[in-house]
């Protein structure tokens, strides 16, 4: 389901506009960065974990060049799926 | 961790920003987790503007070990939930370090690298010859101890032992003791005497079995040793290689640790291009006692706004809460907590220390 599948599925759910959606999406992942700024986690009950962890610099050789390269160090945005979640993913499946 | 948001903050960071009330707020986000999750099930894949993609990944059957029984079990084929963020969130999360890019090196520090692989290999090679080898290193320099590790094994089959056994007897008086560690060497050393040495009582036989490979360790190796070196001054490096001798087993795993920290710290440099004279730079400024990082310059100069904090800063600026505590020792800040809007904070440069 891509993106305005999902807004529209929104809409139709919470009665009001799609635009009217898709603007409160925004600020609620707006609100969500500006959490997950101070370094912190968010925990959504029956849903998952956003978490922000640090990957450290590394330095790796081009494949093709040989030559080496330094990475330099980031930020990157992890989920992890909360064990509710999990139980209903191999649910499905059976 | 004590900062873990919820559900609950998300709610109300939403109705701050967002044009709905608390209760619609709330209702909004429940909605919108809980119809994540549905979708999902049902489609396995959403995607989500400004957010990413959940999507479901078939993860295909696999044996593993059990770790309690240790007996081989099988993971059975399932599907695991894999979230790709947005490169717009992906930059945004990552904004403290947006600042870095990617540096080709020169092949200059490619030196450094190289020795600290292969001093890494040195402890590694080490103990496995030096317990067995103690004896031997005794009589080597530091930087043959090596070179008799890995010429043993060469050199074993092609000497006789016989030929050398008399000298190793009159030289060796302390071989006793190296008798008992060195068990896992037999096999390898000496496949033809196990024929000979059968009719023999069971203690008798393993207590021969290893004095003969002692005696046949100490043998190969003094063959080594003559062919290589000749027959010269065996006896003085005896006394003055055996503090040395401990004191190698330490070193190379050190050379290795501070030089692969030279390299972190050499391409650190690169990446900044700063001066290198930092102890110089340092003497200027006040220092903290006793700190891992020195004070040597200013790197930028930040008005406090409202609702700013200089830990937060610090975390933003070196990525470390840490640091905050030299940026409050810096600018001479009483009370962290309250800082009066306007007021203009210097964030120093930091540089570990050696």
């Amino acid at each position: 389901m891509n993106n305005r599948e999902f807004i529209d599925e929104m809409s139709v759910r919470l009665q009001t506009s799609a635009k009217e959606v898709q603007r409160e999406v925004n600020s609620l992942i707006d609100g969500m960065v500006s959490l997950l700024d101070d370094g912190g986690e968010i925990g959504i009950a029956g849903f998952g974990t956003f978490e922000v962890k640090k990957k450290n610099e590394r330095i790796i050789v081009h494949p093709g060049t040989g030559k080496r390269i330094l990475v330099p160090p980031k930020l990157v945005l992890n989920f992890k799926q909360s064990n509710v979640l999990k139980s209903q993913v191999k649910e499905k499946q059976s | 961790m004590s900062n873990r948001a919820l559900l609950q903050d998300i709610v109300n960071a939403l109705s701050e920003k967002g044009g709905m009330n608390k209760m619609q707020s709330e209702k909004f986000c429940r909605q919108f987790f809980s119809l994540i999750r549905e979708v999902l099930l049902r489609d396995s894949y959403v995607k989500i503007k400004g957010l990413g993609t959940f999507k479901l990944m078939t993860v295909s059957e696999r044996e593993s070990v059990d770790v309690n029984t240790g007996q081989r079990i099988e993971i059975s084929a399932h599907q695991r939930i894999v979230f790709s963020p947005d490169k717009n969130i992906a930059s945004r999360i990552n904004r403290p370090f947006e600042s870095f890019e990617t540096i080709e090196l020169s092949d200059e520090p490619t030196e450094p690298q190289e020795e600290a692989v292969a001093d890494k290999v040195k402890p590694e090679e080490s103990p496995a010859g030096a317990v067995a080898d103690n004896v031997h290193t005794v009589f080597l320099g530091n930087a043959d101890a090596e070179q008799s590790a890995t010429e043993e094994p060469a050199e074993a089959p092609e000497q006789p032992a016989s030929v050398e056994t008399g000298q190793t007897a009159q030289e060796e008086p302390a071989q006793e003791e190296p008798v008992l560690q060195e068990p896992q060497e037999e096999p390898e050393e000496t496949p033809e005497s196990y024929e000979e040495e059968e009719s023999g009582k069971s203690v008798w036989k393993i207590l021969g079995w290893t004095l003969l490979s002692v005696l046949l360790l100490l043998a190969s190796y003094f063959a080594g040793y003559y062919h290589l070196f000749g027959n010269t001054d065996i006896c003085s490096p005896l006394k003055s290689s055996a503090p040395a001798d401990t004191q190698k087993k330490d070193s190379p795993a050190e050379a290795a640790l501070a030089d692969t920290l030279a390299v972190k710290e050499d391409t650190l440099a690169v990446a900044a291009q700063e001066p290198t004279d930092y102890a110089a730079e340092a003497a200027k400024y006040e220092q903290i006692e006793g700190a891992d990082y020195l004070i040597v310059g200013e790197l930028e100069t930040h008005e406090m706004k409202a609702g700013e904090g200089v830990i937060r800063l610090a975390q933003k600026l070196y990525g470390s809460k840490e640091m905050a505590q030299y940026v409050i020792f810096y600018n001479h800040i009483s009370n962290p907590d309250v800082i009066p809007v306007g007021r203009k904070i210097v964030f120093p440069k930091l540089v570990k220390k050696e």
